[in-house]
């Protein structure tokens, strides 16, 4: 099993720096879980506390039904695997998986099966008396996971395993990781930087920011439902827009000269929990501004005129960077050549997709029915 | 030439750390020891490409707290290699270049500090000296601390170099010229 349990825990750094705050969290056992956030938001700090390389400064940690604060780092049944095709360098594939089983003393026999099982997982059989030298990127990456496997452990800790690997082999191992995770099932926190990771390898995404967690939920609940700005505004690329202006008392949010209609059930809402008349954030992904006619037809009330400022063609799609009302607003759409800079155009944003923030708690207005809708 | 030494702290297993070196530095040598630190010359055909990496390996086996620090040869000119031990077990484990582990040192041991502090400037003329704290004045912008300095910025530069020569410590770093602000400003 691996299933663990953080109870606000806290981490205070001597010199007063607090990494962690008011960490809460339940896993799964086989649960791949995955810790996101800018440089610097504790989750680095938050896996070592984990491995019990950092003391917890507060709170419980609770692996398989043991507190786990003092339990020294060897004893807690977890296996790591940090950034690197670190290997050592003057030892076969099959010694630098064998060697933190040599370390614990295991028997010969036991650790050539186990050695042997985890080649044939990560298709390592032919090469386990090659050097690292003599190996490519991506197979230096399995036997660095390899080693990881070996150890039977309940949980595997991963720090940015992938980020000193170029973009082609990241994707690649991505997958190798997300299968690999499908066969052996072992319970994995893993910590990245980069939201795309997230989004594609991870059964439940922990945001954070500033030391503390932003939002916990699947790769569509975080996207489709943010908490607040900050995760509106990390998760997604290009970013989710952010449009400043005010709601008035019958229905419409204004930004300055214009006036957008909201759908009934979106304003209503709005309307019972107090914010007509208030100042507003409306948020919406790129992908639900529209340029099609049938899309205008379908909302006419929220047509808006653009001026162009860069169009960038994407393959099947293009990227248009406009503005209305002074401020910038990004909307993919499907491939077109015909747009050039500071041509006027009519684009509409898809009212149902709208997310309305509150400025001053930053959080997202929920909606009335989202618990049903979250959960299907 | 441009050698290292790696000082490595564990608190319970620094046994398996001897015949690792073997695995990861042939030709190594281990140059002092402690009960529970061990300093290893890294000739420099075999320097790690990056430390950090050695750091992760031995942490992933070891399963321990270990402190690993990658010093260039000529820190040893700054403090005897049994200060050295005695303040690295004190310090969060974790690795550390040389210019942030004697940042911690610095701030942790002030008595280590004064030692420091005599030796860099028994090694450093004052010149030097100075003309770090000016750097420092100039956000690192090497053009301005030479113009008011009234040197030339190539001098500025062979200095900055010089400095590194006979302490390790790298002022082309924010960390390295902090260290003589701590100690000189
Ligand atoms: N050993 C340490 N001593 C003091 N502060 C630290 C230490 N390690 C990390 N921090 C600080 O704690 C915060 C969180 O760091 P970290 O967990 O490494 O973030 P992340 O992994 O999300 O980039 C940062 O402000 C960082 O500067
Ligand atoms: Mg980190």
């Amino acid at each position: 099993m691996g299933v663990l349990s953080f109870k606000g825990i806290k981490k205070i750094y001597d010199g007063n720096v607090q990494a962690v705050a008011d960490f809460n969290l339940e896993v799964q056992d086989k649960e791949f879980i995955v810790f996101v956030g800018p440089s610097g938001c504790g989750k680095s700090t938050t896996l070592r506390m984990v491995a019990g390389l950092e003391d917890i400064t507060e709170g419980e940690l609770v692996i398989d039904g043991r507190r786990v604060n003092n339990v020294p780092p060897k004893d807690r049944n977890i296996a790591m695997v940090f950034q690197s095709y670190a290997l050592y360098p003057h030892m076969s594939v099959f010694d630098n998986m064998a060697f933190g089983l040599k370390l614990r003393k295991r028997p010969k026999d036991e650790i050539k099966k186990r050695v042997d099982d985890a080649a044939q997982i990560l298709g390592l059989q032919d090469l386990l008396d090659r050097k690292p030298k003599a190996l490519s990127g991506g197979q230096r990456q399995r036997v660095a996971l390899g080693r990881a496997i070996v150890r039977n452990a309940e949980v595997f800790l991963m720090d940015e395993p992938l980020s000193n690997l170029d973009a082609k082999l990241r994707v690649q191992m991505r997958a190798e990781l997300i299968k690999l995770h499908e066969r052996i099932k072992t319970t994995t926190i893993y910590v990245t930087h980069d939201q795309i990771e997230a989004m594609t390898m991870a059964d439940r995404i922990v945001v954070m920011n500033d030391g503390y967690i932003q939002q916990v939920g699947t790769p569509s609940e975080v996207y489709d439902y943010p908490n607040n700005l900050f995760v509106g505004g990390f998760i997604g690329t290009p970013a989710m827009n952010f449009i400043k202006g005010r709601l008035d008392n019958d229905g419409h949010f204004i930004i300055n000269k214009t006036k957008i209609k909201l759908p009934k059930a979106k304003w209503d809402n709005l309307k019972e929990k107090g914010y007509a008349n208030k100042e507003m954030v409306f948020g919406i992904r790129p992908e639900d501004i529209h340029d099609d006619n049938v899309v205008k037809e379908t909302y006419p009330d929220a047509v808006v005129n653009f001026k162009v400022d860069v169009a960038e063609l994407l393959g099947s799609e293009t990227n248009i960077t406009a503005k209305f009302e002074e401020q910038l607003v990004i909307a993919r759409v499907d491939a077109r050549t015909d747009i050039n800079i500071n041509d006027n155009i009519e684009l509409v944003f898809d009212m149902n997709k709208s997310h309305f923030f509150d400025p001053e708690t930053q959080e997202r207005v929920r909606e009335k029915d989202e618990v049903i809708k979250r959960n299907k | 030439m441009n050698q290292h030494t790696i000082l490595i702290h564990a608190q319970h297993t620094l046994k398996p750390f001897k015949s690792l070196f073997e695995g990861f530095f042939p030709q190594a040598q281990i140059h002092y020891e402690t009960p529970k630190t061990l300093f290893i010359n890294i000739p420099q055909t075999e320097e790690p490409e990056n430390p950090e990496d050695l750091y992760h390996l031995l942490l992933s086996d070891l399963e321990e707290k270990i402190t690993l620090i990658n010093m260039p040869l000529a820190g040893s000119a700054l403090l005897s290699n049994e200060l050295f031990a005695k303040s690295i077990p004190a310090l969060p484990s974790g690795y550390y270049d040389y210019e942030t582990f004697l940042i911690e040192v610095i701030k942790h041991f002030p008595n280590i500090q004064t030692v420091i502090k005599r030796n860099i400037a028994s090694i450093l003329n004052p010149t030097l000296i100075s003309n770090m704290i000016a750097l420092g004045k100039y956000n690192l912008n090497v053009s301005n601390a030479a113009s008011a300095l009234y040197v030339h910025r190539n001098t500025l530069i062979y200095r900055m170099d010089s400095v590194k020569e006979k302490t390790g410590i790298d002022v082309k770093q924010f960390e390295g010229l902090m260290i003589f602000y701590l100690l000189f400003r």
